[in-house]
């Protein structure tokens, strides 16, 4: 294991060919103390590898947001379209409750009105504070010219890694038990790259775009991810039988990338058997990965199996910067203002990025208390087929984090 | 507009009675998970139909049970039946896969074919042979063999 001083920072591309040597990605090794350069999670600054004694390895961050000032951290925030504004207020109200150490600089951003200067400010504040957490925004079907604000936010930001957590809670009833998945989407090119263009009238062509590069790029971010989280499978998702040339290179450099990782179990499996694999006995999968649209459908299947878009956390992770959402993006415009948005997607997601930001016992707190409260049905809001509204959620919610 | 909804808005115009809505696959993928009974007939392109008819196989209990067909609707060329699941070799040679999903094609075919009395006898035979839960193969909780259920079935069409 290479020993990188922050010296080598300021060699750029030095330092990133290292990153991108196999060797800098194998297992960890016990050693006493390892210090390892990783880019993957954000914000750029370089992070300590520790070694337990178990041999094991747990990641922790010292200070990892570029904004930091008198123990606070600055965060993006993003509201959103639709049920974004609610929930951003729940994260806000629980964050003041719970005392996080962490400032939101807010930026209103709407899929709604056309307003590129807005997303400019939101992608400037992201460069700055280096992590965000953000509400999903709308992007309209019917207007050609509209690109998708989550998407510009993505592909400016190099969010190449798209991570969302599926795993089974307490108190929600679902057909399937003990899931626990966590999907890997590539989220800047295939069928996303808006390469679309109708030569003949009623004709229109689509162009996917696979890279190598982004390819081994995911890849080695879930072996990653495997590695540093403790998880024992990687399985990779394609359609490489029908799209031999995308999909199959896609594949190839997944399959390049398992050799590297020898403890985790590599293997893969074409699109349509993983959606009825995924629905018939969903406790086979561990950490997947794939491209862009498969992501996106096996993502959504994941949260719908523990319980639909409001139970899920997500983030879109790239080699600078990080930013926190809903693992399922759906917009809710039809729920909005209502009282009724579930809240728990949101919240998890501002957990995991008070984890990376290193406040540890922060998150512990509040996920407890939202583990507590989403465990009683009657917390349940409509999507979990019960009741409540968002405002009985939220009071039952800090009830547990003003008694913990 | 996108190219896909106008094709279906003006279809859906010449169906007034028909009652239509359009979702994100994403957003149908989910849907499909929790809610299955809320979709009646559902139109994708390929892939995506690839993708939700799989998980439909699935979720009406087993991909055993679905069955597909491949249709040239002027009749020019041949129409194709099978069923929705593959060729699953990891159970290959052991007698256990379920023909339900087989014989189903075959009634959808029998229905191409225009033998329509033919084909509700096949489909109420599926359908008394799956109530009875007698005879079950191992996908569907039951201990009989491909070829037990496969009689069985037999014996309800000529018994119906």
């Amino acid at each position: 294991m290479s020993v990188l001083s922050r010296s080598t920072r300021s060699l750029g591309l030095l330092s990133r060919v290292a990153t991108y040597s196999r060797t800098s990605f194998q297992e960890p090794q016990t050693v006493g103390v390892a210090t390892t350069w990783s880019q993957w999670e954000g914000c750029g600054q370089h992070r300590r590898h520790l070694a337990t004694e178990q041999g094991g390895s747990s990641y922790r961050q010292p200070a990892p947001s570029n904004s930091m000032y008198g123990g606070r951290h600055t965060v993006t925030l993003i509201p959103g379209d639709g049920i974004g504004p609610e929930l951003a207020a729940c994260v806000k109200e629980v964050f003041r409750v719970a005392n996080c150490p962490v400032h939101f600089e807010e930026i209103n951003v709407s899929g709604l009105i056309s307003d590129t200067a807005a997303i400019d400010d939101a992608v400037k504040s992201i460069r700055r504070n280096g992590v965000g957490l953000k509400g999903i925004l709308k992007t309209k079907l019917d207007d050609v010219d509209h690109h998708s604000l989550n998407v510009t936010l993505r592909v400016g930001l190099k969010l190449f890694a798209n991570v969302v957590l599926c795993k089974s809670v307490p108190g929600i009833n679902t057909r399937h038990k003990e899931v626990d998945i966590v999907v890997i989407r590539e989220n800047t090119e295939g069928e996303y790259s808006g390469l679309e263009h109708e030569s003949v009238p009623g004709v229109v062509e689509g162009l996917k775009i696979i890279t190598s590069e982004k390819s081994r790029g995911i890849a080695k971010y879930a072996f990653d991810y495997a590695t540093r989280h403790g998880r024992k499978k990687v399985t990779a998702i394609h359609k490489a039988n029908i799209m031999k040339l995308s999909d199959g290179l896609f594949l190839r450099e997944c399959t390049s990338v398992a050799e590297g990782y020898p403890s985790i179990e590599f293997n893969s499996m074409i699109i349509d058997n993983c959606c009825m694999q995924l629905v018939s006995r969903p406790q086979q999968f561990d950490v997947m990965v794939m491209p862009n649209l498969y992501g996106n459908i096996v993502g959504n299947i994941g949260a719908g199996l523990v319980g639909g878009a409001g139970i899920c956390p997500g983030r879109n992770v790239g080699r600078e910067y990080v930013v926190f959402e809903q693992g399922a993006r759906h917009v809710g415009l039809d729920l909005a203002f209502q009282n009724v948005a579930n809240p728990t997607a949101m919240l998890l997601s501002s957990v995991q990025m008070l984890r990376h930001l290193g406040n540890q016992s922060h998150a512990d707190r509040i996920e407890s208390a939202i583990y507590k409260t989403v465990s009683q049905p009657k917390n349940h809001t409509r999507d979990l087929g019960g009741t409540a509204s968002t405002s009985a959620y939220l009071s039952s919610l800090l009830s547990y984090l003003k008694n913990d | 507009m996108v190219f896909w909804d106008e094709v279906f808005e003006d279809v859906a115009a010449e169906f007034p009675q028909v009652e239509t809505e359009s979702l994100l696959v994403d957003r149908a993928c989910m849907d499909f998970v929790r809610w299955p009974e809320d979709f009646d007939v559902v139109v994708a392109s390929n892939l995506f139909a690839d993708i939700l008819s799989d998980i439909a196989a699935v979720v009406t209990g087993s991909m055993g049970l679905a069955p597909s067909a491949n249709i040239n609707p002027d009749k020019v060329h041949p129409s194709l039946f099978e069923p929705v699941h593959g060729a699953a070799f990891d159970i290959m040679g052991k007698g256990i896969a379920n023909p339900i999903a087989t014989v189903s094609a075959v009634a959808m075919m029998l229905d191409h074919l225009g033998e329509a009395d033919a084909a509700a006898r096949v489909d109420a035979a599926v359908a008394r042979c799956l109530e009875e839960r007698r005879v079950l193969t191992a996908d569907l909780g039951g201990s009989a063999s491909t070829s037990q259920m496969g009689d069985e079935a037999a014996r309800l069409v000529v018994a119906g």
